[in-house]
């Protein structure tokens, strides 16, 4: 293990200066629907990945790896690694607010982030606003704040949460009220705050039907839902779509296990973001395994911690799998990650090692 | 008897009730109605004739069958490939690297032989969740002091449709590979009665099994505010009271003896008091027995015999439901659970059993592994809960993983539950993981979610795949029962 970690950081390190082609031979690869894949070649350049095959074609220096690459885990939307609160509560509609502008890269989240196999978070505004503003893209390690950054502005986010309709300080107290509050702000600030896949947090019916309905008048049908709540008594609106849904911890009801099982037998799929979940540094990878338990699917619940994160940003074509074309966010594994006894081995972010484990027969 | 409007809804006429379908009153003497304590007896009396329905129960599994897997994880450090399990009636049989399936032959002539299931992956015990808050419905608002009130009296009865909720809870645990469980009283402060361990029923409903336990909560988590402070010396004086108390029972019976001493002296003294009584007052009867002159009042009186005082019966120590529980526990007929978590409680709570010596099962533990061996020399268990920070922010020292293997390390049987959170207990399977990805011994993670809660729990049947074991299994399909990358499902026996 730590040999192999060597080599990663070592060729790594050799690659930056003359962008020569690497190929990574791991033990298995993590194929996009969560299978492993043996004897398959990864070769990244110009820190993308330029080929994967059993044979590929191009030239390099060749790195056998001991484990299991896979593409880096994707948060789908969170707070970490940024201040704390990210909103602004003297307005109920904060529609130019960047969560860009509250990004702290010097954070400790990054590090912690980075040792559980995380490589890219979306930090979206606390859905605390009827318009909460915009996200951003951050990957978890990188040169410099320019590096850093995969996207300032991801997606507006509106939310229909009871957090949004009930602030008896600025209001709006009602789901009527929150909804006329965000046609105002589109008809103020025009159609780009939401055209463009806009993001609703929301926790019942009535914000999944307002949502709906505040696309269509704006005569749009691209927009994403964040189910929060007791998504048991919703959950149906939704049956169908790529949806957010926030990490497992305490709170879970018998019930929601059902729930995402009938909801994933009707074509949902799932994008696992921290905010408003647990509030574990690895709480990503293990409500991905306990999505896999609940779904009897470990495929689609490696999906909503790796490729559907990534299409729910419009970034499916750089992030979250191997493939041609993607990000070199890779991060090598003891074993399958979705196996609770794997490791994080070493971690790979646009083709530079930034991580590597000690080994556990090294720590005191 | 006729019944008085104010009589009618009385407990002793609500027993009598009760009682009338089995054994009429009017079938009762008189004075076995009329007295309460007797009348309580013949009840307990009706209930050993006819046991409680909840003990007579049996789990409704029936068929008996073989399942051919890939191999199995028998037992701490026994494993197998490939596996042959027969069960019958929801037990094990036997288990085995071949199929050891027999042909039989009827009276007929004709043969028959057990049907042969094959699955793919590896057989393993089912899990055995040592600390839920999974109860009945409406367990929570019953009206009868928390101190007293035992959970497996308000489980439900074996009947499909009864409580949609706990059938929810129990599917869920089900799924996520749990045979058995602790269900613990979910209530606030210090004192919180007996739970008690259960596993499932066909009817995914839970059945009291193993050990009832007495519960108790210390310190931040009984109740909040200052009265925190004092539980663990309110627990202490409890079972010092208790075992006082029994104390006074001798004292009683000493009295006892003296009042009969006492009043044997006091019958002699009254039949003489009586004769002389009657002897002074003929006396004064007599026509010439009138005052004489010169005789002064005091004299006369002083003539006339004083009665005897009738000794007084000595006080009966009084009998409590709650201090019955404690004396049970001090008996051994309960465990006794403490939910206890800093230095100072926990090193107390070693103190009480030093001294009087119960079953006892630490609960939460959150400095438990600080005080490792001398948990190991008490000989107490620690139930940890996983629902509590894996890795921890800052000091990376209290993580779940770093107490954990500390306790395992120091000697210390440690079992790993849900911890009671809601829902928690779906997610207990992969949170041990995490504890395997941070460095913990799998086989001893293993152990701790299976072998190591059964035998606390009395869970005899549970926590092995040996002969006479529960069937209810999981079938995992990865490289172990903590590979969600691959299938895992449950066994549920048929």
């Amino acid at each position: 293990m730590l040999l192999s970690a060597t080599f990663l950081l070592g060729c790594a390190a050799a690659a930056m200066p003359a962008q020569q082609a690497i190929i990574l031979r791991p033990d298995a690869i993590v194929a996009a629907d969560g299978s492993l894949q043996k004897g398959m070649a990864v070769v990244i350049k110009d820190g993308k990945i330029v080929e994967v095959s059993a044979n590929p074609s191009a030239q390099g220096s060749q790195v056998r790896l001991k484990g299991v690459l896979a593409p880096g885990i994707i948060d789908a939307f969170t707070g970490r690694g940024a201040d704390f609160l990210l909103t602004e509560q003297s307005d109920a509609a904060t529609p130019d607010l960047r969560a860009a502008d509250g990004l702290d890269l010097d954070h400790p989240a990054w590090q912690a982030l980075l040792e559980r196999g995380v490589t890219t978070v979306h930090i979206t505004p606390d859905p605390t606003n009827v318009l909460c503003g915009w996200g951003t893209v951050v990957s978890v390690a990188g040169d410099n704040r320019k590096a850093r950054i995969l996207k300032a502005a991801s997606r507006p986010i509106a939310s229909l949460l009871q957090s949004s309709v009930n602030d008896d300080r600025i209001g709006p107290t009602s789901v009527a009220g929150a909804i006329e509050r965000l046609n105002q702000t589109i008809a103020a600030v025009g159609m780009d705050s939401l055209e463009n896949s806009a993001w609703f947090f929301v926790e019942n019916t009535e914000g999944v039907a307002a949502a709906k309905e505040i696309i269509s008048s704006n005569k749009s049908n691209k927009f994403q839902m964040v189910l929060m709540g007791d998504v048991a008594s919703y959950g149906g609106a939704v049956a169908g779509q790529l949806v957010g849904i926030p990490t497992f911890g305490g709170g879970m009801v018998a019930r929601h296990a059902e729930t995402w099982k009938r909801l994933h037998k009707s074509g949902t799929t799932f994008a696992f973001g921290s905010r408003g979940g647990s509030g574990e540094w690895s709480s990503l990878r293990t409500s991905a395994m306990s999505l896999s338990r609940f779904l009897g699917d470990p495929g689609a619940a490696w999906a909503a911690i790796s490729s559907n994160p990534a299409r729910m940003l419009g970034m499916g074509e750089v992030l979250g799998s191997i493939a041609v074309g993607q990000r070199a966010d890779l991060v090598l594994w003891s074993a399958h990650p979705l196996d609770a006894a794997a490791a994080v081995v070493s971690v790979m972010i646009g083709g530079n090692t930034v991580y590597r484990a000690t080994p556990p027969e090294d720590k005191s | 008897m006729k019944d008085s409007v104010d009589n009618r809804l009385s407990k002793e006429n609500l027993n009598r009730r009760m009682a009338e379908p089995v054994l009429s009153p009017s079938a009762l003497p008189e004075k076995l109605i009329v007295n309460p304590r007797a009348m309580l007896a013949v009840i307990g009396g009706l209930f050993l004739l006819f046991p409680s329905p909840l003990q007579a129960q049996d789990s409704g599994y029936t068929r008996t069958y073989v399942i051919q897997a890939d191999g199995a994880w028998v037992a701490p450090g026994v494993r197998i490939e490939p596996a042959f399990v027969k069960v019958s009636a929801g037990k094990i049989v036997w288990v085995s690297a071949t199929d050891l399936r027999q042909e039989r032959t009827n009276m007929l002539g004709n043969t028959s032989i057990d049907p042969l299931i094959k699955v793919n992956g590896f057989l393993a015990p089912g899990m055995v969740d040592a600390w839920t808050t999974m109860v009945p419905a409406g367990y929570a608002q019953d009206p009868h002091a928390a101190a007293t009130q035992q959970l497996q009296d308000s489980l439900p009865m074996q009947v499909a449709n009864e409580d949609e909720l706990l059938v929810a809870q129990v599917l869920a645990a089900r799924q996520a590979g749990i045979a058995a469980v602790f269900l613990s009283a979910a209530r606030d402060g210090w004192r919180r009665g007996v739970g008690t361990a259960a596993d499932f029923s066909s009817l995914d409903l839970p059945q009291a099994q193993g050990e009832g336990a007495l519960e108790f909560a210390v310190g931040a988590q009984g109740d909040r505010g200052l009265e925190r402070t004092f539980m663990i010396e309110e627990l202490e004086a409890a079972f010092t009271e208790a075992a006082d108390w029994r104390g006074s029972w001798d004292d009683f019976d000493e009295s006892l003896e003296k009042y009969g001493k006492d009043l044997e002296k006091y019958e002699e003294s009254l039949t003489k008091y009586i004769a002389e009584k009657k002897k002074f007052d003929e006396e004064a009867k007599k026509p010439g027995a009138q005052a004489q002159e010169g005789e002064t009042k005091e004299t006369k009186e002083s003539k006339e015999p004083t009665a005897p005082k009738r000794p007084k019966y000595p006080i009966e120590p009084q009998v409590t439901a709650a201090r019955d529980l404690l004396l049970g526990a001090l008996d051994g007929k309960y465990q006794v659970r403490i939910h206890a978590d800093t230095v100072a409680d926990i090193q107390r709570v070693i103190a009480l059993k030093k001294k009087h010596g119960f079953h006892l099962l630490l609960v939460g533990g959150g400095s438990a592994d600080l005080l490792a061996d001398e948990l190991r020399l008490a000989e107490i268990p620690v139930i940890l809960s996983l629902g509590d920070d894996l890795h921890a922010a800052p000091p990376v020292e209290r993580s779940l993983a770093k107490r954990y293997t500390a306790l395992v390390d120091g000697g210390v049987e440690v079992a790993l539950a849900s911890g009671g959170a809601e829902g928690l207990h779906m997610l207990m399977l992969t949170r041990a993981g995490e504890l395997i990805a941070a460095g913990c011994d799998k086989n001893k993670v293993w152990d701790s979610l299976t072998s190591i809660p059964a035998r606390l729990l009395g869970l005899n049947d549970y926590g092995s795949l040996h002969r006479g074991k529960s069937a209810t299994m999981i079938l995992f399909e990865g490289t172990s029962p903590f590979d969600a990358s691959a299938l895992m499902k449950t066994h549920k026996p048929k």
